[in-house]
């Protein structure tokens, strides 16, 4: 019985299965950008002519064009993968204006006589004369429909907002592969954020310099939940690499353990364990310090005061969170 | 995730076999020279047109590096905080390799059996895509030493540490594989992140004393061994009008088996070794589900929803969070944007009535104890902005938002039930020309009933930015901001009360300024930065024995302040020799003046944790390559950390010498 049932639920989500991916190839992936690049361009005589129409034109011996075909995205347009979703034009818009009167014919005459055949760019999309968000939106039209949710956050990111386009970190014709290395990641946020690469010059600090981390460790460029790029909350995030503080402990420092930056100064600070502000200092911003006068009264000793002012966590060793109780069985976080 | 794992596994191994298969079906080797091309026009359009759009298939290419660090550090270890701390082999080697179906990129660098980096990434067609990354890391920790000031025998110290130099080793290791549906945008994903940690634990505590005038501190070490996992596995797709994404991960952190004990002399706890540093176990599970409009059209719409749970393996203690999130983003014209961002965050943590740690085997010899009710709360936040381009050259930016934060328990922790933050801010981005970029922002922020005293009352942010290039080989830039914070009523805790009183007031500047020049053989690039950091507040301290309420001080002044100076320089002699280095040096230092006559004498209490650190660092190098594929290349360094030198801060002092030379090829 319990077979048949089994081949009954198989022979009923087989078809399903099938109807359910008829149904979501016919959904239209794309949404139709040919008129918005048609006045982007500023002309809408201009006609689509396709990858042929470029490259057999002029553009079969660009090197940029070579380049660009080794990429992931070149990759997606050669013709034996058969997706016709990205060609050239999908950003440079419709070509036909600007191969108007070139030929192979023509090409090949000029390259005899050591003449690069001009291309009427200016009937193109001007793409880097774009205000940043225009140029986005031609990456958009494919990277926020194409299922690629790390963009999920983009609009509302600070990089959006701050005006950052995509291609000043992701340029297309950089050459055949467009993954940036773990070890490149850091100096390409330096470029624009070089008063926090400063801070990490500070004594305390994450090895970024060394590149044994990258901002992307902490921060998604494109756009997080939480401020500062931070996906998906501080807490979430430091203690991906720091789970020994991370919880729920019997004895808690409050929500101290909940945003770790009330105390830690992520990008470096002077004081060990990135603290922005020294032991006992922190501390005493909310907590009474110890014993300050000696039995009977006037200042305590020497030792007294060593011992109670270097370093709170000297005693206050597990100052995140402990589920042991203090000697006093209170929380105290003294082991 | 077992089936999907598998599926991803089994379509990994059956790639190669159809790659060879789909090159196979390939036309013949695409050209990639520019005289391949011209020779292409001898052909017929019809076979032009066949080579145009074969894939350029290039060569593989490998870069190999191979050479020797001699590596010498005199005093503190910290003194090369990250990195290897013994001389040892490098090695450095990239290769990449793309044709039509098979796409691949390979780094490695090995500096030592500790410190060690690789990425990979594959990619089969658009069908299957592999990233893979792993990260070993060796660090040289800080060893602090208890200092015993007198001959007091009141106050003991023992000190139990194992290593002289301790340190911390990792390993992270990130994967991520992608099944693509094909000709359709949907996938299937498994992220999976492993960090694996062994520390030197140099831990100061309490060893047992019951009370202030009669200390016994102990100074121990332990090896500590943590192990944490996570594991996402979900799916992607285009549907219809919208795109959905669902996943699920699972955390896991564990630690070695071992937890360090100590013997406790004094106190309730005395004569019984007691367990300390006990690291807990956690796991955890959470659910995300996201679904977004295109980002092209006049209305953006992203709405993420996900359940958290975590446990700790321990104690029982446990937690759910529930989060949503909802962003709109309008266009309503050409040159106007508005966005609005929902964001709320509901946490409920339970704690047994009564722990028992749940390990048998750790033997904890005080029976059930109660722990803290911890404190649950739900945050909303309302962010919204707009963003008006008057020009292509000019932007301004507004924000506003609120957040409302309520906690369940606030009672048994003496904070605010409610706090309610209010941020407004805007921004000007002015780009007359490429040359020049200004930018100078304004944030001011409202903060009532803060439950901390870190968090202001009021609280106002200035930043400004400067960008020229007088010359085209020359660009200057700065950046400078100002934080100002006001404080009324702290809360200052004391044992048994919470004293609400006084103010405080935090001022801090930081300024950062470069100039590069880039000439045709010669870059160079000089910067320095400046921070500053005062903090007036009152602080409060004890008497003996909590008679009274404590001392109130005023105005408690902790101040720090850092300069650094970086200096960068590379110039090619020749087409085949090149020279560079760069340098930097910084120095920081701080102070807290306690502002009380009984916190001054015998000594100030600010003595103790005053601080002045100078680091130098210098590296030069030389590459000098040798035909078109073989090179050399020589480099040398020096290190130096300075910590300032009193009877109350024992020195930390290291400088390290390194030198290294290898050989490069290239094929």
């Amino acid at each position: 019985m319990r077979r048949r049932l089994r081949l009954l639920l198989l022979a009923v989500a087989v078809p399903l299965t099938v109807v359910a991916c008829k149904a979501l190839r016919s959904a239209k992936p794309l949404g139709d950008m040919r008129d918005m690049q048609r006045m982007i361009a500023g002309r809408l005589d201009a006609a689509y002519v396709g990858n042929e129409g470029c490259l057999g034109a002029c553009h079969f011996h660009d090197k940029l064009a070579r380049h660009f075909e080794a990429t992931t995205m070149g990759a997606s347009m050669a013709a034996e993968q058969g997706v016709t979703q990205i060609d050239c034009e999908s950003c440079h818009g419709p070509g036909s204006l600007a191969v108007e009167g070139i030929s192979p014919d023509k090409v090949r005459a000029d390259a005899a006589q050591g003449i690069q055949t001009a291309c009427k760019h200016d009937t193109l999309i001007d793409f880097r004369g774009l205000p940043v968000t225009a140029q986005n939106l031609l990456c958009l039209n494919c990277h926020s429909t194409l299922a690629t949710f790390n963009l999920h956050e983009w609009s509302d990111g600070a990089h959006a907002r701050g005006e950052v386009a995509c291609a000043d970190c992701h340029p297309p014709h950089a050459g055949p592969d467009l993954i940036i290395p773990f070890r490149a990641r850091s100096a390409l946020c330096s470029r624009c954020h070089e008063a926090t690469f400063a801070e990490m010059a500070l004594p305390s600090r994450h090895p970024v310099r060394e590149q044994k981390m990258s901002c992307t460790d902490c921060h998604d460029p494109h756009g997080a939940s939480a401020g500062a790029l931070v996906a998906p909350t501080v807490e979430e995030t430091c203690t991906r690499c720091h789970g020994e503080v991370m919880g729920p402990f019997a004895f808690e420092h409050a929500e101290v353990i909940r945003d770790c930056t009330g105390c830690h100064s992520p990008h470096g600070a002077m004081n060990e364990a990135l603290l922005p502000v020294s032991e006992p200092a922190l501390c005493l911003r909310c907590h009474s310090g110890h014993f300050i006068t000696a039995p009977g009264g006037g200042p305590s000793s020497l030792e007294q005061k060593g011992m109670f002012y270097t370093r709170c966590t000297d005693c206050h060793s597990s100052i995140h969170g402990t589920d042991l109780p203090s000697s006093r069985g209170r929380g105290t976080f003294t082991r | 995730v077992r089936g999907l794992v598998t599926i991803m596994m089994l379509s990994a191994l059956a790639l190669p076999a159809l790659a060879e298969k789909a090159d196979k079906g390939t036309p013949g080797a695409a050209p990639t020279t520019e005289d391949d091309f011209l020779r292409l026009w001898q052909k017929t359009s019809d076979e032009v047109q066949l080579m145009l759009h074969g894939f350029p298939e290039l060569p593989p290419e490998l870069n190999l590096e191979l050479g020797f660090r001699y590596l010498e550090i005199e005093g503190a270890g910290r003194v090369r905080e990250y990195g290897a701390s013994k001389s040892f082999p490098v090695l450095d080697l990239h290769g990449s390799y793309y044709t039509l179906t098979q796409r691949m990129h390979a780094e490695l660098r090995i500096d030592s059996p500790s410190d060690f980096d690789a990425d990979v990434a594959y990619r089969f067609k658009n069908l299957f895509a592999f990233r893979g990354m792993v990260n070993g890391l060796r660090r040289n920790l800080d060893r602090f030493s208890l200092v015993d000031l007198g001959a007091d025998q009141r106050f003991t110290i023992t000190d139990q540490t194992r290593a002289a130099q301790p340190t911390s080793d990792t390993i992270a290791v990130q994967a991520e594989g992608r099944l693509f549906a094909p000709g359709y945008p949907a996938k299937l994903f498994v992220k999976a992140w492993v960090f694996k940690r062994k520390r030197d634990a140099d831990m100061r505590m309490l060893g047992g004393s019951g009370y202030f005038d009669a200390l016994d501190r102990f100074d121990v070490s332990h090896r500590l061994e943590t192990l944490q996992t996570r594991l996402d596995v979900g799916a992607n797709a285009h549907v219809g009008p919208v795109e959905l994404e669902y996943a699920h991960v699972f955390d896991a952190f564990t630690r070695s088996s071992h937890v360090p004990k100590l013997a406790f002399t004094a106190g309730t706890l005395a004569g019984t070794d007691q367990l300390v540093d006990m690291v807990p176990a956690v796991t955890g599970s959470r659910d995300t589900i996201k679904l977004h409009t295109a980002a092209t059209g006049r209305l953006v719409l992203a709405v993420t929803g996900g359940r958290e749970s975590r446990e700790n393996r321990e104690t029982g203690a446990s937690g759910t969070i529930w989060s949503g999130t909802a962003t709109l983003r309008a266009t309503p014209a050409e040159r106007f944007t508005l966005g609005a961002r929902y964001d709320v965050r509901a946490s409920d943590w339970h704690l047994p009535a009564t722990i028992t740690v749940a390990d048998s085997s750790l033997n904890l010899s005080a029976g059930p104890y109660t722990g803290v009710r911890p404190m649950s709360g739900v945050t909303q936040t309302l962010r919204t902005n707009a963003t008006y381009r008057p020009s292509r050259l000019v932007s301004l930016l507004g924000e506003w938002s609120l957040e409302d934060k309520q906690r369940s328990n606030a009672e048994d922790w003496h904070v605010a039930k409610r706090t309610v933050r209010d941020t407004y801010g805007g921004r000007l981005m002015v780009r007359p020309s490429t040359a020049f970029e200004l930018g100078a922002g304004y944030k001011y922020e409202t903060v009532d009933s803060p439950a901390y005293n870190w968090d202001p009352t009021s609280s106002h942010r200035v930043t400004a930015n400067l960008k020229v290039r007088p010359l085209a080989a020359v660009t200057a830039s700065a950046t400078y901001e100002l934080v100002r914070h006001q404080r009324n009523n702290l809360q200052l805790t004391i044992p048994g009360t919470t004293v609400v009183d006084g103010a405080a007031r935090i001022t801090s500047h930081n300024v950062f300024a470069t100039v590069t020049v880039v000439a045709e053989q010669t870059s160079l690039s000089i910067a320095y930065g400046y921070q500053q950091f005062d903090d007036r507040q009152t602080m409060i301290y004890q008497t003996f024995a909590f008679e009274g309420a404590g001392f109130l001080a005023d105005r408690a002044d902790y101040a720090s302040q850092a300069h650094l100076v970086a200096l960068d320089l590379s110039h090619a002699v020749s087409e085949s020799l090149s020279v560079g280095g760069r340098g930097s040096w910084s120095s920081s230092e701080s102070h807290l003046d306690p502002s009380l006559s009984e916190a001054l004498a015998p000594v100030s209490l600010g003595t103790f944790s005053s601080q002045l650190i100078v680091q130098t660092r210098v590296e030069v190098y030389t590459r000098y390559a040798i035909g078109s594929s073989w090179g050399v290349r020589l480099s040398g360094g020096f290190d130096q950390i300075t910590y300032d030198r009193s009877q109350y801060n024992p020195a930390r002092d290291g400088k390290a010498y390194s030198v290294a030379a290898s050989v490069q090829k290239s094929w």
